[in-house]
C-alpha cells in the first residue's frame, strides 16, 4: 500500500473518532444530596389563632401549655458519664431529641382574613407582635409566643376576665410566670399596658386555609409571588404588603390552625371539603409544608355548623400532619377543652420528624435508591424488619415514604447533625431541567 | 551576380549543435531528498509524557504516561505505554449535581492505563520557524490495543476495566540525535461495562500529550 493512501485513511478515521468524543453518554441518576447540619432543621412556625369571640378558653390552654411544647423541642441530649447503660439510654434520647438541632422560628396570624371593623391585628395573613417572629434564640421564647398570643391574636371578654391584684408584675419588662387562671391583670402585665389586649376580635367568618395563603403571600416578593396573591378573590389585592418575612429559605413550614370552627375559605363553596385548591395554591411557593389542626370535633361537642372540617383534616392528612380536636366530652360529660399538652408534644414531634425524613425532587424508581451518609451505604428496611402490626421497622435502615417522596431514616441510621446525606435514584420519568449542555 | 544574390538570401542561419535527451525525472522516481539527519531503525525510544484527558462532558484527567518501544524501521515500531491519572470532576458536573439540577451522571474517572501497538511514522520532514530555525519531525500514527482502569464516582465506586483500542496522530521533534520533543493526541475507545445501571457503554477518552523522548544507540 503506497503510503500517502495509508495517511488519507488514517486522518479522516482519527478525526472522525475524536469528533465522537463528544458523545460519551452517561445513565443520569438523580442526585438528592443534603447536609443534616443544613437540611430540615429551618423550620418556620406559623399558628393561625381562631380570634372569634368563642376562642377565648383554647387560646388559654394553647398559652398556659406552650412550654411543653418548647420542652419538647428542647432536651438536652449530652451523653454523661458512667456505665454503658447510660451512654446507650443517652444515645436513645439524643437520637429522640434531635429538635434541640432545629433552627425554629415561631408567628402567629389569625383565622380572620377581611376586616370586621375596627382592623384587628392578624388580619388577612398579617403577623401579629413584635417581633412577630419569635425565634428559638431568642431569650424567653415562650413568654414572646405568648405575649403575642394573648395580647394581640386572642379575643377576650373583658366582663368575664377574672381580677388577680396579688400579681406582681416584674419590673424588668420579662413576661411574667404563666398563672393558673389568665386575669385582667396578667394581660396587663404581659401586654404592656392597661387594656392593651382588648378589641383584638376577629371576624366571625374563619378561613384559615386563605389566612396561610395570604400569609405566604405577604413573606414573598411580589415578582415570585403567585397571581393568586393580589387577585380579586385576595385581601391583599390592591397594594403589596410584603411585611411578614417569616419564611425562610429551605425551611419547612408548619401552620398550626387552631380554631373551634371549620374552614370557610373564600375560594370554596361552602360545603366542598376537598383542599385541592388551596393545596396547589401553596405548591405554588415551592416550599415544603405541612399543617397540623386543632380543630373542631366532628363527632360532638361542635361550637358551631360542622361544614369545612372534612377539609381541614383532608389538608392535614394531605401535607402528613395531624388532625387533633379541640374540645372532647369530659368525665361529666360536658365539653372540655383537649389536652394542648399532649398536642404540643405531637408538634414537636411533627418537627422532630423533619429532621428523620428528606423528600426527594422526583419520583423514583425505588430498586435504584442508594442511600448514603456521610459516605457509608445505608440498607434498606426489608419486611424482616417490621415487626407484627408495626409500621415502622426496626432496623438501623431506610424506607422510602411514596406517599411524601422522600427517604426515612430509622434508628442509628439516622443521619446526625453535620453528616451528609447522598441519595442516587433514577427517576421513573425524564429529567425536570433541560441539562445545561 | 543575379545567381549568388538569391543564393545569400535563400541561406539558413547556422544551427547549435543538438542537445541530448537526458529524459525527466518523475516523481515515483523519488525516495530520497535528503538524506535523513536523525535516523530511528534499530533504536529503542523511552519517553514520559504529561497530558490531559479532555472533551469528556463530565470530567478531564491528569495524566502521567511512560512510553518504551523500539523502532524496527524508520516507519514502523512497537510501543507500550503505561498511564497513570486521576480524573477530576469539571464545571459541567458541578453544576448538574447541584441542587439546581440534582443529577449525578454515572461517570467513572480515569485511574489508569496499559496499552501496546505499533507506531507508523511515513512523514520525515523538516519544518522552517519563522525563518530563522530548521527543526527536523516525524508524523506518526500510534494504534495500541489494552485496558483502562477507571472507577464510578460515587456510590460504591466500582471498578472498571475495560478493553480498549486507540488511534491517534503524533510528532516527534528532534532535538538532538538521541532526544526529541513528542506531542500526541490519541482516542482511546473502550467498552466499560458499568454496574450501577448494569449497562456496558462505549466511551472515547482522547488524551493529548506532550513529552521528552530519549532514543537509543542503534543495535
Amino acid at each position: 500500500m503506497r503510503p500517502n493512501r495509508c495517511v488519507s485513511a488514517a486522518l479522516p478515521l482519527l478525526a472522525g473518532s475524536l469528533l465522537l468524543t463528544s458523545c460519551n453518554s452517561y445513565e443520569m441518576f438523580r442526585l438528592a444530596g443534603y447536609e443534616q447540619a443544613s437540611f430540615s432543621n429551618d423550620a418556620d412556625i406559623v399558628f393561625i389563632i381562631d380570634n372569634s369571640p368563642s376562642m377565648e378558653e383554647e387560646a388559654t390552654a394553647l398559652a398556659q401549655n406552650f412550654q411543653v411544647f418548647i420542652d419538647t423541642l428542647t432536651t438536652e441530649g449530652a451523653l454523661p458519664e458512667g456505665s454503658s447503660s447510660d451512654a446507650v439510654d443517652a444515645y436513645i434520647q439524643y437520637t429522640s431529641a434531635r429538635g434541640a438541632y432545629l433552627d425554629y422560628g415561631l408567628s402567629v396570624t389569625t383565622t380572620s382574613v377581611e376586616d370586621p371593623g375596627g382592623t384587628p391585628p392578624g388580619v388577612a395573613g398579617a403577623l401579629v407582635g413584635d417581633p412577630s417572629v419569635v425565634e428559638d434564640t431568642d431569650e424567653d421564647v415562650a413568654g414572646a409566643f405568648q405575649r403575642n398570643l394573648l395580647c394581640e391574636a386572642t379575643c377576650w371578654n373583658e366582663a368575664t376576665l377574672p381580677n388577680d391584684f396579688e400579681l406582681t408584675c416584674p419590673e424588668d419588662g420579662s413576661a411574667p410566670e404563666t398563672p393558673e387562671f389568665i386575669s385582667k391583670e396578667y394581660l396587663d402585665c404581659l401586654c404592656g399596658g392597661i387594656d392593651a389586649w382588648t378589641d383584638h376580635c376577629g371576624s366571625g367568618n374563619e378561613e384559615p386555609l386563605e389566612a396561610a395563603f395570604e400569609a405566604t403571600c405577604r413573606s414573598v416578593d411580589e415578582e415570585t409571588a403567585p397571581d393568586e396573591c393580589s387577585g380579586g378573590e385576595s385581601a391583599l389585592s390592591g397594594s403589596w404588603p410584603n411585611s411578614s418575612n417569616f419564611l425562610r429559605p429551605d425551611s419547612t413550614v408548619i401552620f398550626v390552625v387552631v380554631t373551634d370552627e371549620g374552614d370557610f375559605s373564600r375560594r370554596l363553596s361552602i360545603g366542598d371539603e376537598d383542599p385541592s385548591t388551596y393545596l396547589g395554591l401553596m405548591d405554588r411557593f415551592g416550599m415544603r409544608y405541612r399543617f397540623a389542626v386543632i380543630g373542631p370535633n366532628p363527632d360532638t361537642c361542635q361550637g358551631g355548623a360542622s361544614q369545612g372540617i372534612e377539609r381541614l383534616q383532608a389538608m392535614a392528612e394531605e401535607t402528613e400532619g395531624f388532625y387533633r380536636v379541640i374540645a372532647e366530652p369530659g368525665a361529666g360529660g360536658d365539653c372540655e377543652v383537649a389536652d394542648f399538652a399532649t398536642y404540643l408534644e405531637d408538634l414537636g414531634a411533627l418537627l422532630n420528624q423533619l429532621l428523620l425524613s428528606f423528600p426527594l425532587q422526583s419520583v423514583p424508581d425505588v430498586a435504584t435508591l442508594l442511600v448514603y451518609v456521610d459516605g457509608e451505604q445505608i440498607r434498606i428496611a426489608t419486611d424482616a424488619d417490621y415487626a407484627d402490626g408495626e409500621d415502622e421497622p426496626s432496623c438501623d435502615c431506610w424506607e422510602y415514604d411514596a406517599s411524601e417522596n422522600a427517604i426515612r431514616f430509622y434508628g442509628s441510621a439516622v443521619p446526625d447533625y453535620g453528616d451528609d446525606v447522598d441519595i442516587f435514584y433514577k427517576p421513573l420519568e425524564g429529567q425536570p431541567r433541560t441539562l445545561p449542555f | 551576380m543575379n545567381l549568388l544574390l538569391a543564393a545569400a538570401l535563400s541561406a539558413s542561419p547556422a544551427l547549435a549543435q543538438d542537445t541530448v535527451d537526458l529524459g525527466t525525472l518523475k516523481n515515483e522516481e523519488i525516495s530520497v531528498v535528503q538524506k535523513i539527519l536523525y535516523p530511528k531503525t534499530d533504536r529503542s525510544e523511552m519517553s514520559v509524557s504529561l497530558g490531559v484527558i479532555a472533551f469528556d462532558p463530565f470530567f478531564y484527567a491528569p495524566k502521567l504516561q511512560g512510553t518504551y518501544g523500539k523502532h524496527m524501521s524508520e516507519t514502523m515500531s512497537w510501543e507500550a505505554q503505561l498511564g497513570v491519572g486521576y480524573g477530576l470532576p469539571n464545571a459541567a458536573y458541578r453544576e448538574v449535581t447541584s441542587v439546581a439540577y440534582g443529577l449525578s451522571p454515572e461517570t467513572y474517572r480515569y485511574l489508569g492505563s496499559l496499552t501496546a501497538g505499533i507506531t507508523w511514522s511515513p512523514i520525515y520532514a523538516k519544518m522552517n520557524w519563522q525563518g530563522e530555525r530548521i527543526y527536523h519531525h516525524d508524523v506518526y500514527i500510534p494504534i495500541v490495543g489494552g485496558v483502562t482502569v477507571e472507577q464510578l464516582t460515587w456510590g460504591e465506586k466500582y471498578l472498571a476495566v475495560a478493553p480498549t483500542v486507540g488511534i491517534g496522530i503524533g510528532m516527534r521533534v528532534f532535538r538532538g540525535d538521541d532526544t526529541a520533543i513528542r506531542i500526541e493526541i490519541r482516542d482511546d475507545i473502550m467498552a466499560q461495562s458499568r454496574q450501577q445501571s448494569g449497562t456496558w457503554a462505549l466511551k472515547q477518552n482522547v488524551g493529548i500529550h506532550v513529552g521528552f523522548s530519549r532514543l537509543g544507540e542503534a543495535q
